[in-house]
C-alpha cells in the first residue's frame, strides 16, 4: 500500500502533503533561483523547506498560510545562503537591504505564484491546446499564433475557445468536488 | 505580507484567464493604484513575455527524486520516534513494534515492485484508425497531413491532432467512412456539416463524407460527445445499440458499449428526441435516457449533464458508479485488462474525480482510499481484491 501523507489544518481542511509538494516544488525552485542563481542549491534548499513544513504541519490555520510559509521559508533560507557567500556585489546588497528586499520579495512571489497558477492550468489541458494557450497568454494574436504553429486561423480560434472553456470548467469542478462523495 | 502577495497573484491569474469576478477586478485595481511598482509588476505579467521560456524551465525541473528523499527522511524520523518509545514500553510492545517495522519494510519493497510494474502502463493518447473504404485504412495521431483531397470525398485532413472534413460542392455519392478509436486512444472529428464529435477509447463512429439528402445520419458504438451544428432543414440522427437520437442542433453525450448492455443519452444543451423499440421521448437539458438494451427498459432521470462529458475535458467523474463500469473505462483508457478476485467487487459504488492524463496509480489510489478494495498491478493486468 502506498503511504498517505495527509494532514489536517486547524480549520478542518485536509491537505495531502505529496500534492502540495507536486504543486509547489518547481515554482519554489525557480523562486529560490531568483536569489541564488544556482539550480542545484535551490533544489536542496526547497527540499529543506518542505521538510520544515512537514515538521510544522499541524500548526497551520488554513491553506494560504501553508503557501505563505513555503515562500517565506525559502526566502529566509536563500538569504542565509547569500549572507554566507559574502559576495560584495551591489546586486546582492540590493537584495539584502531592507526596503528593496521587501519589494524584490513581493515581485518574486507575485510573479512565480501567477506563473505557477498558469502553468498548473496549462498542464491540465490536452497537449494540442497547450501551445495555443501559452502563445496567447504570451500576447500573440490569433494570426501570429497561426503563423508560429503553422496551422489555420480557425484551428487557433477553436483551440483557444476550447482552452479557456476548459480552464473555466476546471475551476467550477473544484467547487462541485466538495459535494461529491 | 506573503499572504497578500499570494492573493494578488491569484487575482492576476484570474484576470488573465478571464474568470475574475467584479469584486476581484476591483481588488486588483486597488492594489495597482497603490504604487507604480505594483503597476510595473502587473504590466510585465500581462505582457506575458518570456512565458513560454519559463514554462520550459518549469517543466525541466524534476522533482521525483527529491520527493523520494523527502519521503525517506520523513519515514526515518517516525522510526526514531518508535525507538524512543521503546524505552518506556513493555516487552510486549517491543514485539508489536518489531512486527510493525517488518511489515513496513516489506511493504516498501512491495511498493517499489509495484512502481516498476505500473511504469509500463500509460494513459491514453490521441490516436485513431480511419477506415476510408473496406481494406483501406489510415492511422491517425502522428503528423498532421492531408489524407484525401478529391472530388468524391472532398478534403479530409488531420489538423492539430483532429480529423476535419471539408465538403466540395457537387458530391452526389454517399461515401461512408468509419473512425475507430482503439483502447488507449481518443480523437476528435469535425464532420462535413461542421458538427464536432469527441470520441472515447474503444469507440467506432460511421458517417458519410458528405451529408446528402434530407437528414444527417451517423452510427455510434462506444462513447462520443457531440456538438451538432444547427440545421433546421436537416435533422442529425445517431443510431446506437437499441436507440436512435434525433436532433436539430445541440450538445449531448452518448454511451453505448456492448459489454455494458445499456445505451445512455445525456443532454447538455438544446433538445433531443430519443426513440427506442417501443418508446419515443423528448429530453430536456440535464436529463438522461438510460436504456437496458435487452429488455427495452427505458428510464429518464435528472442528472448533472456536465459530469457525463468530463472525459472530454481530461477527467473521469464517477457518481455512485459501479466499480465494474469504472474499471471498464480505466481498462479502455489505459489499455489494461481487469480481473476480479471476487465478483461482488463489481457492484461496489464509488464517487470521485480523477485526472485522465494522470498516471494510473492516481486513479487506483483514489479508489483504494475508500478502504473497500485493493488493486494488484501486474504488467498490463489489474487484479481487484475486496478488502
Amino acid at each position: 500500500m502506498s503511504r498517505n501523507y495527509c494532514f489536517t489544518l486547524t480549520n478542518g481542511v485536509q491537505l495531502d502533503f505529496k500534492q502540495v509538494f507536486d504543486q509547489y516544488f518547481n515554482s519554489l525552485v525557480l523562486f529560490s533561483d531568483r536569489y541564488l542563481g544556482e539550480r542545484e542549491e535551490s533544489e536542496s534548499l526547497v527540499q529543506d523547506a518542505f521538510l520544515a513544513l512537514w515538521e510544522n504541519r499541524l500548526e497551520f490555520p488554513d491553506e494560504i498560510s501553508v503557501k505563505a510559509y513555503l515562500y517565506s521559508t525559502v526566502r529566509n533560507k536563500a538569504l542565509n545562503v547569500l549572507k554566507h557567500r559574502k559576495i560584495e556585489q551591489q546586486y546582492m546588497n540590493d537584495i539584502l537591504r531592507d526596503e528593496d528586499a521587501e519589494l524584490y520579495y513581493m515581485k518574486s512571489v507575485v510573479e512565480e505564484e501567477t506563473r505557477r497558477l498558469i502553468f498548473t492550468a496549462i498542464d491540465s489541458l490536452p497537449e494540442h491546446c497547450r501551445k495555443v494557450c501559452l502563445l496567447n497568454l504570451e500576447g500573440l494574436d490569433n494570426q501570429e499564433i497561426a503563423d508560429e504553429l503553422q496551422i489555420s486561423l480557425n484551428t487557433v480560434k477553436f483551440h483557444k475557445k476550447n482552452a479557456y472553456k476548459l480552464l473555466r470548467d476546471k475551476l467550477k469542478d473544484k467547487f462541485y468536488l466538495l459535494f461529491l462523495i | 505580507m506573503t499572504k497578500k502577495y499570494i492573493q494578488i497573484a491569484d487575482l492576476i491569474y484570474k484576470d488573465k484567464v478571464g474568470i475574475a469576478t467584479e469584486k476581484e477586478k476591483q481588488e486588483l485595481l486597488d492594489w495597482l493604484a497603490e504604487s507604480d511598482f505594483n503597476q510595473q509588476i502587473f504590466e510585465e505579467l500581462s505582457k506575458g513575455s518570456g512565458l513560454s521560456q519559463s514554462y520550459e524551465e518549469y517543466r525541466a525541473i524534476h522533482r521525483k527524486q527529491v520527493w523520494e528523499q523527502i519521503e525517506h527522511q520523513i519515514v526515518s524520523k517516525t522510526w526514531r520516534l518508535s525507538w524512543q518509545w521503546l524505552g518506556y514500553a513493555a516487552s510486549v510492545i517491543v514485539l508489536i513494534v518489531a512486527g510493525w517495522l517488518m511489515f513496513s519494510i516489506t511493504g516498501r519493497d512491495e511498493e517499489q515492485k509495484k512502481a516498476k510494474q505500473v511504469a509500463t502502463i500509460t494513459p491514453g493518447e490521441r490516436k485513431a484508425i480511419l477506415h476510408l473504404e473496406p481494406g483501406k485504412q489510415v492511422v491517425l495521431g502522428g503528423m498532421d497531413a492531408v489524407i484525401v483531397d478529391d472530388s468524391l470525398s472532398g478534403k479530409i485532413e488531420q489538423v492539430n491532432d483532429a480529423l476535419v472534413y471539408q465538403v466540395e460542392d457537387g458530391i452526389k455519392e454517399m461515401k461512408m467512412n468509419m473512425l475507430e478509436i482503439p483502447k488507449g486512444g481518443e480523437f476528435n472529428v469535425t464532420l462535413a456539416d461542421g458538427s464536432q464529435v469527441w470520441l472515447n477509447a474503444g469507440t467506432k463512429l460511421t458517417y458519410p463524407v458528405a451529408f446528402i439528402g434530407k437528414e444527417r445520419r451517423v452510427e455510434l458504438e462506444g462513447e462520443g460527445y457531440f456538438e451538432v451544428k444547427r440545421d433546421d432543414a436537416k435533422p442529425f440522427i445517431v443510431m446506437l445499440n437499441g436507440m436512435e437520437i434525433k436532433v436539430l442542433g445541440t450538445s449531448f453525450n452518448l454511451r453505448s458499449f456492448k459489454q455494458d448492455g445499456r445505451t445512455t443519452a445525456t443532454l447538455i444543451s438544446g433538445k433531443v428526441e430519443v426513440k427506442t423499440l417501443s418508446k419515443n421521448v423528448v429530453l430536456e437539458p440535464n436529463q438522461q435516457a438510460d436504456l437496458i438494451v435487452g429488455e427495452d427498459r427505458l428510464e429518464i432521470r435528472e442528472i448533472d449533464a456536465e459530469s457525463y462529458r468530463a472525459w472530454t475535458k481530461g477527467q473521469f467523474v464517477f457518481r455512485r458508479e459501479r466499480l465494474e463500469t469504472i474499471m471498464d473505462d480505466v481498462a479502455r483508457w489505459y489499455n489494461v485488462t481487469v480481473f476480479y478476485e471476487q465478483s461482488s467487487a463489481k457492484e461496489i459504488l464509488f464517487s470521485g474525480i480523477v485526472e485522465r492524463y494522470a498516471n494510473i496509480t492516481e486513479t487506483l489510489k483514489m479508489l483504494e482510499k475508500t478502504g473497500k478494495v485493493l488493486f494488484i498491478v501486474d504488467n498490463q493486468k489489474i487484479i481487484v481484491r475486496v478488502k
